[in-house]
């Protein structure tokens, strides 16, 4: 019954059973009923990713306002300027697309659709609550990195298209960076697969059913992977690749309208999914008091985590490319193959 | 060290160097002001500032324009003795030309390059002897009293 | 290594950066030469805001060139007014009235703080940390808001005048200024919290573009950038002009004249400069504000050099006058000016990412560099 159900999780998987049992009823096939709901759901999710950006950016608006005494949008549509970003977004919309004379046109064109997409396809694997999962696939948080990483390729192939010193220098500085921030990243959600056995994001969820993974020796795992993930999503103070008293603003200087709209939805959105994994894998994901729906529980811990980034971008300076450089390889990556070590005796002792 | 002093040091080395007299009807300088040869500007600075007065500051450079002649003016200072000197160099006005005491103080770089700018003082030995402050292009010393100035021309 | 690169078909990249870019303070054009993110060459390139100040102030009288002189450094505008009256008061053997005096070195006191938490404020985001500019700012907005109490303008003061300064305070200034001071002093330390000791800003400062005394010298540098080296100079105690020499104050010095050192001798000196500001409240006691001057302002013939301790170094403004209502030459020495000189010498050798960290703690002010 609906009514006995607490959280959208088991709604979405009380609609999917009706719905299976119509379309048993009327003789659909299973490819068409297949196909039916996960178009729903990728729906569902392109709303919400869209709502998500919405919210985030009008957040960091907030947030960073008030940490540096001002308020931040405070006209646009009544309260407390809640309709910013999307007037923000009609203009994105509205402004003329400059490509640069003798920028490499089409490498210029795609760069924002290539950052874009795999952004998208990392949500599909994010469990948002108990059956609220896209693809359940046994190798989701392989899935998930895989495409990430070719966020690198789209900053690398808007700085170099669109022929410009500032833009190269973003470029290359990101490829270095990300590349470089990308090992210590997997190796410390890998304390955490070698903890619950498997790759797949509902058993890493289940698995924190009663004690968080942030309160057991991964929480080093959970501070390596902070700060790997802020590396991950060029957020200050690893913002090189767009450092803006630098590089004007980097990789994205000489993109306009809605290609800049894309480069700045993906970087929210991926952040958004940073912090997602970081709530699935160390803060037990949808798992929460009783009485709070799963998707909720599992939200507010995201966007603790979405604050968490937001609050070092507007408090922190930015860092050297070649400090950056070192702090990775030099510390960071050593750190997280202890903490694999370490992890992997405690799994062994707790045996 | 008084001014007196230092004017006995110096014309013991640079006895071509004679303290500046004020035109008639002005005001005497308030720091000891020398005057000397154009020619011999580089060796005395250079002593100035190597030798026992220790003249390490060169504070400031100032082309004047006299209308009959050019004057490049050096406010020196030291920060160990703590004394100040001016220095005045007299050119000719249709060929003003010194030579650069920019490897004795590299302070003088850009304001050799003012001086060259705003009143065509060329300095011989400068390593970049460029215009340093009008634009690109730019015609005329500004600051010579006779630099006739044109309002800017927009297209 | 460079020599073999570009044997074998590889080339410098020269990156134009400036006049319009984020952390050149203002329209600074830099020409650099770069080896990937390592620069091999640098070339500052100045002269876009060049308004031909000197040629100006040659046909303005010498009341006028003090209004002109708000435009040298805008944001420290009371120092250069203090330069511009102290030349022809000289010349003229005018002496200023004890309580003109004390308003004097108040306002160029708070004006240098004012111009080192507008210092504070983007150095900050040049190291690419946005939220100290707002803190300072919302210092700098109470000192803006004593001056205007004064005389009117937030930024062009114009307060100065030949024989002491134009009005007198208005009754709710000496409050307000205590109570900016210790409004202020427990502030300096929440700087301290949020960029001067954080472990990143250290990273990127400490070591970076360091001076020696030596060098320091040569160039000529003055102000913070010097004290940072080690030097001890600064005019108001080796060369006291007005009341400076009563107060009591230390000159902060750095050690090894890097960007750290130069940031916190400035943090350093604000501390100071409210001490002499306290101290200037308290000798300051009723009187006139204006010496007896004629109407015309007719300095004798003469010249003179004349220097301020101006927030960002050594302002000297050097004038002769052939008797006249205006001056016959009229040169101003600006600290930015000399100080920036250096710059091609620094860069070398730096990442880009150096190039804003070095230029920022220089603090420059390009109406003055190019005036």
């Amino acid at each position: 019954m609906i009514y006995a159900s607490q959280s959208l999780g088991d709604l979405w998987n009380w609609l999917l059973q009706q719905f299976a049992e119509l379309c048993g009823s009327l003789g659909i096939p299973e490819v068409i009923r297949y196909m039916v709901e996960k178009g729903a759901y990728a729906v569902g999710l392109l709303v919400f990713i869209s709502l998500t950006a919405l919210v985030m950016i009008y957040m960091e608006r907030k947030v960073s306002a008030h940490m540096q005494l001002r308020y931040g949008p405070m006209w646009t549509g009544g309260w407390h300027g809640w309709s910013q970003t999307i007037a923000d977004m009609i203009k994105l919309l509205l402004k003329e697309d400059i490509i640069p004379d003798k920028a490499d046109r089409w490498v210029h064109r795609i760069a924002p659709i290539v950052i874009f997409v795999p952004s998208l396809i990392g949500f599909l694997v994010i469990p948002f609550d108990k059956y609220l999962i896209g693809a359940d696939l046994n190798v989701g948080i392989l899935l998930v990195f895989g495409f990430s990483s070719i966020a690198v390729l789209s900053i690398f192939m808007g700085g170099w298209a669109s022929n410009n010193k500032y833009t190269l220098l973003g470029g290359l500085r990101s490829a270095a960076q990300m590349i470089s921030y990308e090992l210590p990243l997997v190796l410390s959600v890998l304390g955490v697969i070698m903890t619950v056995g498997s790759l797949k994001m509902s058993d890493i969820v289940m698995a924190q059913k009663d004690v968080w993974f942030l309160f057991t020796p991964n929480l080093l795992g959970f501070i390596i992977y902070i700060i790997a993930g802020t590396a991950e999503v060029n957020r200050t103070p690893f913002d090189l690749p767009e450092a803006e008293s630098e590089l004007v603003s980097g990789y994205n200087t000489e993109y306009s309208g809605l290609k800049y709209g894309f480069f700045m939805l993906s970087e929210f959105t991926n952040t958004f999914i940073i912090s997602a994994i970081a709530a699935t894998f160390f803060m037990g994901g949808w798992n929460g008091p009783s009485w709070l729906p799963g998707i909720v529980s599992f939200l507010a811990k995201t966007y603790l985590i979405v604050f968490l980034l937001m609050w070092f971008r507007w408090t922190f300076p930015r860092l050297r490319v070649d400090r950056l450089m070192d702090f990775g390889w030099k510390f960071l990556l050593p750190l997280s193959f202890f903490n694999i070590l370490m992890i992997a005796v405690w799994v062994l002792v707790k045996k | 060290m008084t001014n007196q002093e230092l004017l006995t040091k110096i014309a013991e080395k640079f006895p071509a160097v004679a303290e500046s007299k004020p035109a008639a009807g002005a005001l005497p300088a308030f720091n000891l002001t020398l005057e000397l040869p154009s020619a011999s500007i580089a060796e005395v600075c250079a002593w100035l500032k190597t030798g026992e007065l220790k003249f390490d500051y060169l504070a400031s450079l100032s082309g004047v324009d006299l209308k009959d002649k050019l004057q490049v003016v050096y406010h020196l200072y030291s920060i160990e003795l703590k004394h100040k000197l001016i220095l005045k160099v007299n050119l000719d006005r249709l060929n003003p030309e010194l030579s650069s005491v920019n490897s004795v103080w590299q302070a003088a770089n850009w304001h050799e390059r003012e001086a060259y700018d705003m009143f065509g003082v060329k300095f011989t030995g400068h390593p970049y002897p460029e215009r340093i402050l009008t634009a690109e292009g730019f015609e005329g010393y500004p600051l010579l009293k006779d630099f006739i100035a044109k309002p800017d021309q927009y297209d | 290594m460079i020599e073999q690169l570009k044997n074998s078909g590889f080339e410098e990249m020269t990156l134009n950066m400036g006049p319009q870019h984020p952390s050149t303070h203002g329209v600074l054009h830099l020409l650099l030469k770069m080896d990937g993110e390592v620069i091999t060459e640098a070339r500052p390139d100045i002269g876009y805001l060049h308004r031909g100040m000197e040629k100006i102030a040659e046909k303005r009288t010498w009341g006028a060139n003090i209004a002109l002189s708000d435009r040298w450094d805008y944001i420290a505008s009371m120092s250069n007014n203090f330069a511009a009256v102290l030349g022809p008061e000289k010349l003229m053997s005018i002496t200023v009235p004890k309580r003109a005096e004390y308003i004097r070195v108040i306002m160029a006191e708070l004006n240098r703080i004012a111009s080192h938490l507008i210092f504070f404020g983007t150095y900050g985001i040049d190291i690419g940390a946005f939220t100290p500019f707002f803190y300072a700012f919302r210092e700098r907005e109470k000192i803006l808001d004593l001056y205007e109490s004064v005389c009117g303008a937030r930024l062009t003061y114009n307060y100065f005048r030949i024989g002491g300064v134009s009005a007198d305070l208005p009754e709710e200034f000496i409050p307000g200024v205590k109570a900016f001071i210790n409004y202020f002093r427990p502030k300096l330390k929440e700087y301290d919290t949020l960029l001067s000791t954080n472990p990143i800003f250290m990273d990127r400062t400490v070591g970076v573009g360091a001076i020696t005394k030596e060098e320091a010298i040569d160039w000529a540098l003055s102000g913070p950038n010097i004290r940072a080296s080690g030097v001890n100079f600064d005019l108001r105690k080796d060369d006291p002009y007005s009341v400076y020499s009563e107060f009591d104050f230390n000159i902060p010095t750095g050690k090894n004249g890097d960007c750290w050192d130069r940031y916190m001798v400035r943090m350093n000196e604000m501390k100071e400069s409210a001490r002499i500001v306290e101290q200037a409240l308290e000798k300051l006691e009723p009187g006139d504000i204006m010496a007896k001057v004629a109407k015309v302002i007719r300095p004798p013939a003469g010249e003179i050099y004349t220097h301020v301790e101006a927030p960002k170094g050594e302002l000297g403004v050097y004038c002769i006058s052939d008797g006249s209502t205006m001056p016959y030459r009229y040169k101003v020495r600006g600290p930015s000016f000399v100080n920036l000189a250096i710059l091609q010498k620094m860069l070398k050798g730096l990442r880009i990412a150096d190039v804003v960290a070095v230029l920022g703690s220089i603090d420059i002010v390009l109406g003055e560099v190019d005036r």
